[in-house]
């Protein structure tokens, strides 16, 4: 398949959080969910952060400076960004956009761990309760005690 | 009036016909014999019957004496009370008649029997009439009886023209006009059944459970029923009952006659009735008519809810036991025995035992010889299980009160519901405490209120759940209201269906002013497409599985209730969604601006969880059996939740 040229999150569909270099993404369409560590993690925030998909590879490439994959090819970057593109866009989790990228975020390159091909796991034991309840009532995570916040 | 369309029949003019010459002939009758009019209630309608001569009232109105009087004249005197009361009291407020039924003996008012159409013989139970639009006008003649029945749907008026009473078998004693009777209550949402039926006390302030008994004759529904009388509990008829499958509260099901059928040796074994048989000469059967109500006026009951179906089955050992059966098989096991029983019944009256048997739970009552285990396991079978409901409160005094006096006015009972206050400082613990004193009120209806220093709804809660005693445990939030019934609705699912933990149901939404417009972030499910979706808290669960789940998670309160489910819900917990609205949720001007951001934060922490407890459970980090990288599920929910 032939990528965009830029992605974002498939926003309001999708949610997504990243923490302790782990992304868990919820599909609220499809009710299933996602975790992404490592690489995989990076590259979402990347498309997070409007990374254009021409320098997808470029921003692993500096976030994993010894940066050798696995088979020890370094054009591996690419096709590994190329295939979880299009893991992210046959479910749904990215979206093409034509919003003007942002400056490039400072890419830190990581010392903790080697490089390895990201690894998409795909999740659906919750799927019909997140599609019941796909817009969860959340008055008590900013209103118990209740804000009052304005309509407006 | 039913809304269906009326198609006429091939012979209408004939049996318009017919109803024209009922009509003059009792107008006749009466000008020879003098008229006799009575009126009661029957399953919340108004009946009269007006009798030309005195010969039919006998046989046609013994089996209606429980009933409650109604006066026949605006201010005219009340019919004399046939029995104390409850049941057949005397209302003392007129209210016109729903039904009209026109009754005589035609030979002792020297009149003859009208014509009638062919099609009166099998009183319009061919095929296509069975599943056609119901005719204007039904007539049927039962040459077994000599007896001419015609309703006109049109009017409610009905006529009942037999040709000698003396002639009129022992069981039209027991189950007058059944047709007639039939026929009309579909029009009203009403369905009579062929069943046995019997009760007792929901709560110690009022309201009857009641389980319906069906299966065909010789399987011992008199038998139990009766067994049931003796022992005490309420009856609502051995053979024939009207059930509303779609009542406010959920199904109820009511008496229609205070008879029994019974055989000669029955009776043997109920003394105590003996003297209540009627006169009448028993068939070759050896059966004859008992007149319950007249026997146990006080053990007569109008209406319950209907809360289990029994298939009674005769076991020829002592014991008796219950034992939970699909509603399928109840349907397989009632319906052909309702309907072939009841001419002109077709595909409607299906629809509504498959209504009946959908919200309530069946069992197969094996019946042992020993009467008294029969009456003490179905006595147990209907003690209502007492229900929780936790509330948590904080500055909630904008709503409480309604979504307390919501509570109350569901009308389920036994009912016990923790408030917890957490640390309001507005005026919620008055309101809590009106609410208590105006509603909370009965034994089985209980408001406990506690207060605690502000701990976040997740804490609330789990304050509530250390001192619940129900058998299960519902939710509603400050905010929120319960719709009238649903926990009767959600308790018998649960009881119908005992590998299920737990049930939920729809919401439906208020916008509260100074709010115009639905908030954008309102999302909607794929089974209902309702805005909102299905609420984790709209469940009633198991008390087991609630505890084995729980408690909620304080560390993300807020997030607290769709974690429960999800933990719920990984413990292996099957659940069901109820197609009817549980819970009424507004969305005000405090609730309706949240970001996407915030939204997003409740699903987040409980899947984030889940999947770390998943890891933990399992071998390693990506073991997990329903791991998969495509497994087709998205895409199939996309296109459902496409619209």
């Amino acid at each position: 398949m032939e990528l965009a040229p830029q992605y974002r999150p498939n926003a309001p569909s999708v949610i997504a959080e990243v923490i302790d270099g782990e992304a868990v993404i919820i599909n609220l369409d499809t009710g299933a969910y996602f975790a992404v560590s490592g690489s995989g993690a990076d590259v979402w925030e990347a498309i997070e952060h409007g990374v254009p998909t021409a320098d997808l590879a470029a921003n692993l490439a500096e976030r994993y400076p010894g940066g050798i994959s696995a088979n020890g090819e370094k054009e591996s970057f690419a096709a590994d960004v190329t295939a979880f593109l299009v893991q992210l866009t046959e479910h749904a989790l990215v979206v093409a956009t034509d919003e003007t990228p942002p400056p490039a975020p400072t890419v830190v390159p990581r010392t903790d761990i080697v490089y390895a091909t990201p690894v998409l796991e795909v999740y659906t034991d919750m799927q019909e309760l997140i599609l019941l309840d796909p817009v969860h009532d959340v008055d008590a995570v900013e209103g118990w005690p209740r804000a009052a916040v304005p309509t407006e | 009036m039913s809304a269906s369309a009326a198609t006429p029949a091939p012979d209408s003019p004939a049996i318009a016909a017919t109803r024209d010459r009922l009509s003059s002939e009792f107008a006749a009758a009466v000008e020879k014999a003098g008229i006799h009019t009575e009126r009661f209630e029957l399953a919340g309608l108004i009946v009269e019957l007006r009798f030309a001569g005195r010969e039919l009232l006998a046989p046609l109105h013994r089996a209606f004496v429980h009933h409650r009087r109604i006066p026949v004249e605006p201010s005219g005197p009340v019919e004399p009370p046939g029995s104390v009361e409850p049941p057949g009291s005397v209302e003392r407020t007129h209210r016109p008649p729903v039904l009209t039924v026109h009754a005589w003996d035609a030979n002792a008012c020297g009149t003859a029997l009208p014509a009638y159409p062919p099609s009166a013989i099998d009183g319009g139970i061919t095929g296509a009439q069975r599943v056609g639009p119901r005719p204007d006008i039904r007539c049927r003649y039962q040459p077994e009886l000599r007896v001419l029945s015609l309703l006109d749907h049109r009017t409610d008026e009905a006529w009942y023209c037999a040709a000698d009473h003396t002639e009129l078998p022992w069981w039209e004693h027991a189950a007058p006009m059944r047709h007639l009777l039939s026929w009309w209550l579909s029009d009203h949402g009403r369905w009579l059944v062929h069943g046995a039926a019997v009760s007792r006390p929901r709560s110690i302030t009022g309201g009857q459970n009641a389980a319906l008994l069906m299966a065909k004759g010789g399987s011992g529904k008199s038998t139990t029923s009766l067994a049931c009388l003796e022992a005490g509990m309420g009856f609502l008829g051995d053979d024939y009952c009207i059930v509303v499958p779609d009542g406010p509260m959920g199904p109820t099901v009511h008496s229609l006659y205070g008879t029994a059928k019974v055989r000669h040796e029955q009776v043997a074994a109920f003394p105590d009735l003996a003297a209540h048989l009627l006169d009448v000469i028993p068939d070759a059967e050896g059966k004859s008519v008992l007149l319950v109500a007249e026997a146990h006026p006080d053990l007569m009951v109008d209406e319950a809810e209907l809360t289990h179906l029994l298939v009674p089955e005769i076991t020829g050992t002592p014991p008796t036991r219950c034992v939970p059966r699909a509603g399928s098989a109840t349907l397989a096991a009632a319906a052909p025995s309702t309907i072939l029983q009841l001419p002109g019944a077709g595909a409607d009256a299906f629809a509504a035992l498959r209504t009946m048997v959908d919200a309530v739970p069946s069992h197969t009552l094996y019946l042992g010889t020993d009467r008294r285990g029969i009456v003490d396991t179905i006595s147990d079978l209907l003690r209502a299980p007492l229900v929780s409901v936790i509330v948590p409160v904080y500055n909630g005094e904008r709503f409480v009160t309604g979504a307390l006096r919501s509570i109350a006015l569901d009308g389920y009972r036994p009912i016990e519901v923790v408030v917890v206050d957490d640390g309001s400082t507005d005026s919620s613990a008055e309101r809590i405490e009106a609410a208590r004193a105006e509603w909370y009120t009965e034994p089985d209806c209980t408001l406990v209120h506690l207060t605690q220093a502000n701990g976040g709804v997740a804490n609330a809660r789990n304050t509530a759940a250390r001192v619940i005693t129900g058998a299960y445990v519902a939710f509603c939030d400050q905010d929120d209201e319960f719709t009238v019934g649903r926990l009767g609705r959600q308790v018998r699912y649960l009881q119908g269906h005992p590998h299920t933990d737990l049930v939920l149901g729809r919401q439906e939404l208020s916008l509260e002013t100074p709010l115009t417009d639905w908030p954008a972030w309102l999302r909607a499910d794929p089974i209902f497409n309702d805005p909102g979706g299905i609420l984790p808290l709209s469940m009633t669960v198991r008390r087991e599985a609630f505890d084995r789940a729980g408690p909620f998670d304080e560390s993300i309160s807020g997030a607290d209730d769709f974690d429960l489910w999800v933990r719920l819900r990984s413990g292996g917990c099957e659940h069901h969604v109820l197609a009817e609205v549980v819970l009424l949720r507004r969305i005000h001007d405090a609730n309706a601006s949240h970001t996407q951001g915030l939204i997003s934060a409740a699903p987040m922490h409980a899947i984030r969880k889940h999947l770390a407890a998943k890891r933990a459970a399992a071998t390693g980090p990506v073991a997990d059996a329903d791991l998969s990288v495509d497994n087709g599920l998205a895409s199939s929910s996309t296109e459902a939740r496409s619209t």
